[in-house]
């Protein structure tokens, strides 16, 4: 704490920092006493003999204390103007560095991310946060070039709040930004799949010109190719700046894969930008899958085949008279014999149920069930369990829909019989990017039966071309019951469409099965990079695999130089969402990282790991010099919006700390010459 | 202690001991400051001479070893700590280490000097007081000399040498024991440990892998090709090579470990020991017929190296037709002056040379069932060469084959190259020379028509006889026998109709009787005919009915159920193919045309008038005839193969409207074969363990991958680059070989071609949220709309 001791215009005295009031006032009257004795004496002696003399020795006198006094007391100079910080980023134009070297007001400091830019007079900065360390009193940011991330802004508030002990967001910001490289933008693509799951790749394309990615009115065509991780081809589009495109592709194998997006123009072929997707492909855990049907069907034959082929459990139980039920189980052991007959109460027993994902039943079988059994199927169906009906008119025609006696009525959506509604349509996908020039093969048609939705209950799963609704599920608790209108799926697989047949069971099951009981690892987010030295955040759902936080490790394990390295990570519990925890990390490696958890933090341990799905999960870290567009983008965005968020340009009011040297030397030079008069007179 | 005075030259031969222990002293003392870069230098000799430069001969460690002391022991004399140790330095160094020398040794030393070297006494030599410090130093010396604990040679400290001696013995054996003396922590040792898998520490120098230093492979393509097409003897020194089918490959192989026995081992399990020259050299020789992965293995069996063989196949002849460029060729009808000759013309080429050519010809004569082949061999009329390319020719003249009007000829070339000793035959699509009949009269005079008809049924011909006859008969007969005949023959020409709808997928409606129940006389009944007619027609499914009766052979009464209630629809293949002059049509499309005739027949005779049926009577057997002569060549072409697809209709291949460059690759379909190779490239991919060596199961997945390819090789050549790059890494048993590092990284390039896309599996959800509390539920449903705006 300084005290303030007198203000003369713009300059103000005040004591040093920490001096008590006492030693204050014990130091100013020494020093006051001593001037008054000391003038005294030069009085005394030369008053008489030589009066112009004692006058210059006395204003000598009184100088050398006023240093002396300068030399002590702190002298602050006030004044209003702006302080600026120019922050120069990659990207910035030669004009305006040009423009920066011409400007040479005092109150502006340059200063660099990148250490190529040739800019004479620039502080180079590591990180952004390390700017207002830099220059503490900023009023103002101009930022030119690309810009800064949105994770570079939050550090360099972060440290702006440092600075003023509490967040007051009281730097105004202005971005000049670059010109815009031609390159993709906003790209989108799922980091994580499962074998067997289509990779969505969305993407724009971004041209200098461009104004609007909606709207441009640059014509330079441009050839998006995708390659496969073999380096071959995949697949092509043809593309003006700001279009926005889809691709779409199935991965061959598990494993960790890097697929290419090669953006070239059309007429000269020369490759504008090449970036890579990298993309973690795992095996596809297995589903519990039971089939209750009232008739044998080609369809559940045909699902039944296709579930097996890759090791779910199925157990089917099919009337084939009206005591006699046809018994079958496929990749696990058989049903006991008798188990289910006569009235299936072991297959909805509650134990037989909550071993079951999903649940697929044919109308018929559904109100053939006894009052009992489907109070207990509405048990499973809460406490998880999927329930995917295939409507028929015994459905339709039955009282399930309108108050049959029961416990735990089953919410499903309401169907009637209309007779005009059979038809063959194609199948909307209406999560997924419609693509363009999406016309329907016939072979690509399914029959749909002779029934409607009633209500608008539920959501849609799967729509035809005309929105009509295929597929409809509704939540009940934790598990879902959905209904279908589609009662031939399986002309698909047998007239050698059994890509789409896959892909459409394989959507179905995934949005109506029980949701997994495994520990697992949180997908990434679709839309961001992560790069090298940023952080990376991660969360863990856990599961009921009796996965106990505190007995396991999370690891990140990358390769460096040839050596696997194992990096602790602390997990932390996040108070929103008990079953999630979540930890981050900064990589220090580009390349695939693996999160896992271990039992211990021995290697040994943490191998058994590997193949435990559920607690293992690999991530791509970028280079920072990858995807340069993209990020360029996000740059231009994250600081457009700092720059419309913050607080207008204001002039502040600073304070400047007279150097001390200048009275030092003062009092120097005064006590040398009284030194002199002292020797001379 | 005091003792007798010395002589001088027995002092000077103290002196001199002293000397000579001063310089052994010196010596040892730099031999021990030497010894530990000797250590250092044993150690880098066994780690890395031993295992790196394999190639280094052993004894010359072994010189490199006895070498050493001897030249830091000569460098001892040479060095200056040596060469200082001179009577002088010895004086100096008596007097600072005894006080009763009194700094006068170099006196003694003087004066000895004087006294060998020129003879003269102390007395002459010296001043009288240096002969008084001389005799006191004499004196001293001589009483050091006698005391026996004295020692008057130099002292060179060895503490420090040994400790550092010690110190350094140390730290190399334990380098060497851990370092050398483990396999899997040295680099050099493990590479060949992975290769082999029988690193053995005890037993290094005896399992170190002999490398290839110097290769060559000759290939002598085989006789037949020799200068053709650019295949002529080579040598090349690079062990990857393409080859021509049959052509011999000899390999000249010069291995570092000389006293063993080498083998190359083939894909197809074939092995070639290789034999040893009197150079040293290794040879073998071997024709090479199919594309294979070859290893080259030493007596215990392990890889030396991996190389491939690609076979280049001899492709059998390729033969173009120029002319008829159509599969049949019709020739008109045989007129005066006109030499029915049809021109032949094929371009016949072979990537080496052409063996033999020539033309299997057929002659088909009569109809019907009485078809009559007469098969021949023909040669070509001449050659030509036309733009390096061999062109033959052939005129075939119809009437010098004994062919007649209505007869056919059937050709194909047969084309046989050169390759021994097989020579590779192809045959060429069959053309057809159709000689068109002149007229229903020829063929009928020929009396070659086989009437298959019933009795009850009156054949197209009868009906047109019998229609003349009736006009012919107009005048003569009265009206209602005319009408009678007329409609009679209106009837007839219904009942043929009928007979030939039902090869044709025509209803049955309006036959009358079945050629089981026989000729139903009543159906002819004057009076009721018409009546009875239209009855049939309204229940025809009736009439098959009641007039079916089941087969004694046919137990089920399905074949009586498909008589009774069905019918042969949907079989109704009607294509009809453009041939260069007319329609060539389908004998189905012939046979409705002749009914259709049939149809416009039977109206005017059931209108009696018969002079306007006989047109369309007469239309109607033009196009029977036809049709039968059409099912005639389907038979002839059972006995030899289908006529391709010619090439105007064919799609060309051409590529200029396809706009991108997507690549397709040839894929696996087998399942078993998919999942086996998604196995290995799921193996390969595994970016946390490339340096993890493979396990016993991890191999089984590699052996059992290998096999797969080796099956698929025959199909796809290119299979044969995979199987390379797979035999790597499957010698070294890690992903990532030394000598390959880049393997696994093409090998799954390579197999990700060849895969299909993955087939979707049901699989279980992963919700994030799985709670129900109402604003979790709002929170997930805002992130999902936020995730998939």
């Amino acid at each position: 704490m300084s005290w303030h001791v007198a203000q003369i215009g713009a300059y103000s005295l005040t004591t040093p920092q920490n001096m008590s009031l006492r030693q204050c006032t014990v130091l100013g009257i020494l020093l006051l006493g001593a001037w008054l004795f000391s003038n005294l004496l030069i009085y005394r002696r030369l008053f008489k003999p030589r009066g112009y003399i004692c006058a210059l020795l006395l204003s000598l006198n009184t100088l050398a204390f006023m240093a002396f006094l300068g030399t002590v007391l702190d002298t602050r100079y006030s004044h209003t103007h702006t302080k600026q910080a120019i922050l120069v980023t990659s990207g910035v134009s030669q004009e305006k560095l040009a423009a920066l070297g011409k400007d040479k007001s005092g109150y502006n400091t340059v200063f660099t991310l990148d250490n190529n830019i040739d800019l004479s007079g620039a502080t180079y900065l590591a990180s952004p946060s390390l700017l207002v360390h830099a220059m503490p009193d900023v009023d103002t940011i101009s930022v030119l070039g690309d810009g800064l991330s949105s994770e570079q802004w939050r550090t360099l508030l972060a440290t702006q709040a440092h600075r003023d002990g509490v967040y007051t967001n009281s730097i105004a910001v202005t971005f000049s930004p670059s010109i815009k490289s031609t390159g993709l933008v906003d790209m989108r693509w799922n980091r994580q799949i499962t074998l067997g799951e289509q990779l969505d790749i969305t993407g724009i394309v971004q041209a200098p010109t461009t104004v609007d990615k909606a709207n441009s009115h640059d014509t330079t065509q441009y050839l998006l190719q995708l390659q496969t991780p073999s380096g071959s081809v995949e697949q092509e589009e043809h593309l003006v700046a700001g279009q926005s495109f889809h691709l779409s592709t199935q991965p061959k194998s598990a494993g960790q894969w890097l697929y290419t997006l090669k953006l070239l123009t059309l007429s000269s072929q020369q490759v504008l930008e090449q970036s890579q997707l990298a993309v973690s492909i795992e095996q596809p855990p297995t589903l519990r899958v039971a089939i209750w049907q009232s008739a044998p069907s080609f369809e559940t034959k045909h699902l039944k085949d296709w579930a097996s082929k890759t090791g779910s459990q199925i157990k089917v139980v099919t009337q084939i008279s009206q005591q006699a039920y046809l018994r079958q189980t496929i990749n696990q052991a058989p049903l006991a014999t008798g188990s289910v007959a006569p009235k299936g109460k072991q297959f909805f027993s509650p134990q037989a149920l909550n071993d079951s994902d999903i649940l697929l039943m044919d109308g018929r079988g559904l109100v053939q069930l006894s009052v009992d059994e489907r109070d207990r199927l509405g048990e499973a169906v809460e406490s998880g369990m999927g329930l995917l009906v295939f409507a028929d008119n015994d459905l339709a025609d039955s009282n399930l829909f309108n108050g049959a006696p029961q416990k735990k009525k089953l919410n499903m959506p309401r169907v009637q019989v209309d007779k005009q509604a059979e038809d063959e349509l194609a199948i909307i996908y209406p999560q997924r990017p419609v693509t363009k020039n999406a016309k329907a093969m016939p072979s690509q048609l399914l029959a749909v039966s002779p029934l409607r939705f009633s209500n608008e209950q539920g959501d849609v799963l799967l729509n035809a071309p005309n929105q009509r609704p295929l597929v409809k599920r509704v939540h009940q608790g934790l598990g879902q019951v959905a209904m279908t209108l589609i009662p031939r799926s399986y002309v698909w697989k047998i007239n050698d469409n059994q890509q789409a047949y896959g892909r459409l069971w394989h959507y179905l099951f995934k949005q109506i099965a029980r949701n997994t009981q495994h520990t697992y690892w949180q997908p990434e987010k679709q839309d961001q990079l992560t790069l090298l030295h940023a952080q990376l955040n991660a969360c863990l759902t856990l599961g009921n695999d009796k996965f106990t936080v505190s007995r396991y490790q999370a690891f990140s394990q990358y390769m460096d130089n040839q050596l696997r390295i194992e990096q602790p990570l602390v997990l932390n519990q996040q108070p929103e969402q008990p079953i999630w925890w979540c930890t981050h990390y900064w990589p220090q490696t580009s390349g695939w990282h693996r999160l896992y958890l271990a039992n211990t933090t021995t290697a040994n341990q943490a191998e058994t790991s590997l193949n435990k799905p559920a607690a293992s999960q690999y991530r791509y870290v970028y280079s920072p010099d990858t995807w340069p567009s993209w990020q360029q983008s996000n740059k231009h965005a994250a600081s457009k919006e700092m720059a419309a968020l913050s607080p207008q340009k204001t002039s502040n009011m600073h304070q400047e700390i007279l150097h001390k040297g200048w009275f030092y030397g003062l009092l120097l030079l005064m006590l040398t010459l009284l030194w002199l008069a002292r020797r001379l007179l | 202690m005091k003792g007798k005075p010395l002589l001088p030259a027995q002092r000077l031969h103290a002196l001199k001991r002293a000397l000579q222990k001063s310089k052994q002293r010196q010596l040892f003392q730099h031999m021990l400051q030497c010894s530990p870069l000797l250590f250092v230098l044993a150690l880098l000799s066994c780690l890395l001479l031993s295992q790196v430069y394999s190639q280094w001969p052993i004894y010359a460690q072994y010189t490199l070893l006895l070498c050493a002391p001897v030249f830091i022991f000569v460098l001892g004399f040479v060095r200056p700590s040596y060469r200082q140790i001179t009577y002088a330095n010895l004086a100096k160094d008596l007097n600072r280490r005894f006080s009763t020398l009194e700094e006068s040794c170099a006196l003694l030393f003087m004066v000895e000097d004087n006294t060998s070297s020129l003879g003269l006494t102390p007395e002459q030599s010296l001043t009288s007081l240096q002969r008084l410090q001389f005799n006191r130093s004499a004196n001293a010396l001589d009483n050091l000399i006698h005391t026996k604990d004295v020692d008057l040679a130099a002292r060179y400290p060895l503490k420090v040498p040994i400790f550092i001696n010690i110190a350094t013995g140390l730290v190399c054996f334990i380098l060497w024991y851990f370092v050398a003396g483990n396999p899997q922590s040295w680099i050099g040792q493990s590479e060949h440990a992975s290769l082999n898998g029988q690193a053995n520490s005890t037993s290094v120098k005896a399992d170190r892998l002999p490398s290839i230093i110097t290769a060559q492979l000759d290939v002598t393509p085989p006789p037949y090709a020799l200068g053709i097409n650019g295949y002529t003897t080579h040598q090349t020194h690079a062990l990857d090579a393409q080859v021509l089918a049959g052509s011999q490959a000899t390999w000249r192989i010069d291995l570092s470990a000389r006293q063993s026995q080498y083998s190359l081992k083939f894909s197809d399990n074939d092995s070639l020991a290789l034999t040893q020259n009197a150079d040293g050299i290794f040879t073998g020789s071997k024709v090479i017929h199919r594309s294979s992965v070859y290893q080259v293995l030493d007596e215990k069996q392990r890889v030396v190296a991996v190389h491939t063989l690609m076979v280049t196949a001899d492709e059998a002849p390729k033969i173009t037709f120029i002319a008829p460029q159509a599969t049949i060729t019709e020739i008109p009808s045989y007129a005066e002056g006109t030499k029915p000759v049809v021109y032949t013309q094929a371009l016949i080429k072979d990537d080496f040379a052409l063996g033999k050519v020539e033309i299997i010809a057929s002659v088909a004569k009569g109809s019907g069932e009485s078809v009559k082949f007469r098969d021949s061999v023909f040669t070509f009329d001449t050659v030509q060469s036309i733009a390096g390319e061999q062109v033959y020719n052939k005129s075939w003249d119809l009437v010098a084959l004994g062919m007649a009007p209505g007869d056919e000829l059937y050709f194909s070339i047969r084309a046989w190259d050169n390759r021994q000793p097989d020579p590779q035959r192809s045959r060429s699509s069959s053309k057809i020379v159709r000689w068109l009949d002149e007229d229903t009269e020829t063929v009928f005079s020929e009396g070659t028509l086989v009437d298959n008809m019933p009795a009850y049924f009156k054949s197209q011909r009868q009906i047109i006889i019998d229609t003349k006859a009736l006009i012919a008969n107009e005048a003569i007969l009265n009206d209602p026998e005319f009408k009678q005949t007329s409609g009679e023959l209106g009837i007839a020409q219904a009942d043929l109709k009928h007979k030939y709808g039902q090869f044709v997928g025509d209803e049955i409606s309006g036959i009358v009787h079945t050629m089981e129940g026989g000729a139903n006389t009543e159906q002819f009944d004057q009076d009721n005919h018409e009546e009875h007619a239209d009855d049939e027609k309204e229940d025809e499914h009736k009439e098959h009915s009641a007039h079916s009766k089941p087969d004694a052979m046919d137990k089920s009464g399905y074949q009586t159920a498909i008589e009774q209630f069905g019918h042969a629809h949907g079989e109704t293949d009607v294509a009809i193919f453009k041939t260069q002059d007319t329609i060539e049509q389908n004998p189905r499309v012939m046979m409705k045309r002749a009914i259709g005739y049939m149809w416009q027949a039977e109206s005017q005779l059931r209108l009696n008038r018969p002079q306007d049926a006989l047109p369309h009577e007469e239309q109607a057997l033009l196009w029977l005839n036809r049709a039968k002569k059409a099912e005639r060549i389907y038979v002839k072409r059972l006995g030899f193969e289908p006529p391709p697809v010619s090439e105007k209709r064919r799609y060309q291949g051409k590529l200029d409207d396809i706009e991108n460059n997507v690549q397709q690759h040839p894929t696996v379909q087998n399942d078993s074969n998919i999942q086996a190779l998604q196995r290995l490239i799921a193996l390969l991919n595994a970016p946390m363990q490339s340096t993890v060596p493979f396990n016993n199961d991890e191999l089984a997945i590699l052996q059992d991958a290998n096999s797969r390819l080796q099956n698929m090789l025959d199909e796809d050549p290119n299979v044969i680059r995979i199987l390379a790059l797979l035999a790597q890494i499957e010698s070294a048993k890690q992903r990532h070989p030394t000598s390959c590092e880049l393997c696994a990284e093409r090998l799954q390039a390579q197999l990700w071609q060849l895969l299909p896309p993955a087939q979707s599996s049901p699989a279980q959800p992963r919700r994030p949220y799985s709670n129900t509390q109402p604003a979790i539920k709002h929170y997930a449903e805002f992130l999902r709309i936020k995730e998939h705006p």
